[in-house]
């Protein structure tokens, strides 16, 4: 129940937040290739720094970080499943976040702001959601037995 | 305040935030599962379809009783922003079925790599290697898309 809770509050947190710094992760690639135009890209270093500092703290203070840092007990590359869903999945998200204009996370918060192009974003994005969970997952797990 | 360094306390305070959600505040199995802008609202409308229609589809383990609920307040943060600033202005919808598409095809590719952009990064700070090469190819499709965008003569919306 803690974890419900805690999501909604932090959700309304980060909400209030990227609506004020129109925070987007998209945009913190594609700005600085397009215009040269570098302050959406401190976003990036922010919430890599924000998360490194944090799991570091916070294990040493007795948290729950299993495994951190990962790297350090897995440093092959191998072309096992998990790698090719990552090359894929990776390269078609970047690719049509740009052609839509930004990430995830900035058109959850464009769409509190009651942008009618963020809210039809969203319904796709959420239909997208139930056809990965009833389709493409199936596919998925497939591929996942072919590839190791 | 300045821009820039606005943008910048933002984003580490959302990086703090999930590695906090994870560490002490229960968001977990799986890690650097703190915030997640694909992955809590797929737990949270898997766990309504099933509870409807009777379906089995998957949620990750920390959604097997009670969903996240981070899309909700994200939504909600937003809105209360952008009214108490008195920016809640619906702007006018020019091409739907484009949005509504390339929403569809995010969320795909996205569970395909298995976060979002946010959670990509977090995953990076955990140490995680699939989510650094799985980063780099989204850096190369988003320049790609920027490369695509430029030579249709497209602008972004």
């Amino acid at each position: 129940m803690i974890h419900a809770l805690a999501t909604l509050v932090i959700g309304l947190l980060i909400g209030y937040l990227g609506q004020r710094s129109r925070v987007c992760f998209v945009r913190g690639i594609s700005y600085p290739y397009i215009l040269k135009d570098f302050y959406p890209s401190t976003g990036l270093v922010g919430l890599f720094i924000g998360a490194l500092l944090g799991f570091t703290a916070f294990g040493a203070l007795g948290g729950y970080v299993p495994g951190f840092p990962q790297l350090l007990q897995t440093p092959s590359i191998n072309l096992t499943a998990p790698m090719v869903f990552a090359v894929i999945g990776g390269f078609g998200a970047g690719f049509f976040s740009v052609l839509a204009g930004g990430c995830p996370f900035r058109f959850h918060v464009m769409a509190g702001e009651g942008r009618k192009a963020a809210v039809t974003y969203l319904l796709g994005f959420y239909v997208g959601i139930l056809y990965f969970s009833a389709v493409v997952i199936k596919i998925l797990s497939t591929l996942m037995e072919i590839l190791g | 305040m300045n821009r820039k360094f606005f943008v910048f306390t933002t984003a580490l305070l959302i990086g703090t935030l999930s590695a906090l959600a994870q560490a002490f505040l229960g968001v977990a199995p799986p890690v650097a599962y703190g915030i997640c802008l694909v992955g809590h609202p797929r737990d949270l409308l898997v766990r309504i379809t099933n509870l409807i229609l009777g379906t089995t589809f998957q949620t990750q383990p920390v959604s097997a009783n009670i969903p996240v609920l981070t899309a909700i307040g994200v939504l909600t943060g937003s809105a209360i922003g952008a009214l108490q600033h008195k920016e809640f202005r619906p702007s006018r919808l020019r091409n739907p079925a484009l949005m509504f598409i390339l929403g569809f095809l995010v969320a795909n590719f996205a569970l395909t790599l298995g976060a979002c952009i946010l959670r990509t990064i977090v995953f990076i700070a955990y140490g995680n290697l699939h989510a650094t090469i799985g980063f780099l190819c989204v850096v190369a499709g988003a320049i790609a898309g920027v490369e695509y965008l430029r030579r249709t003569g497209a602008t972004q919306r």
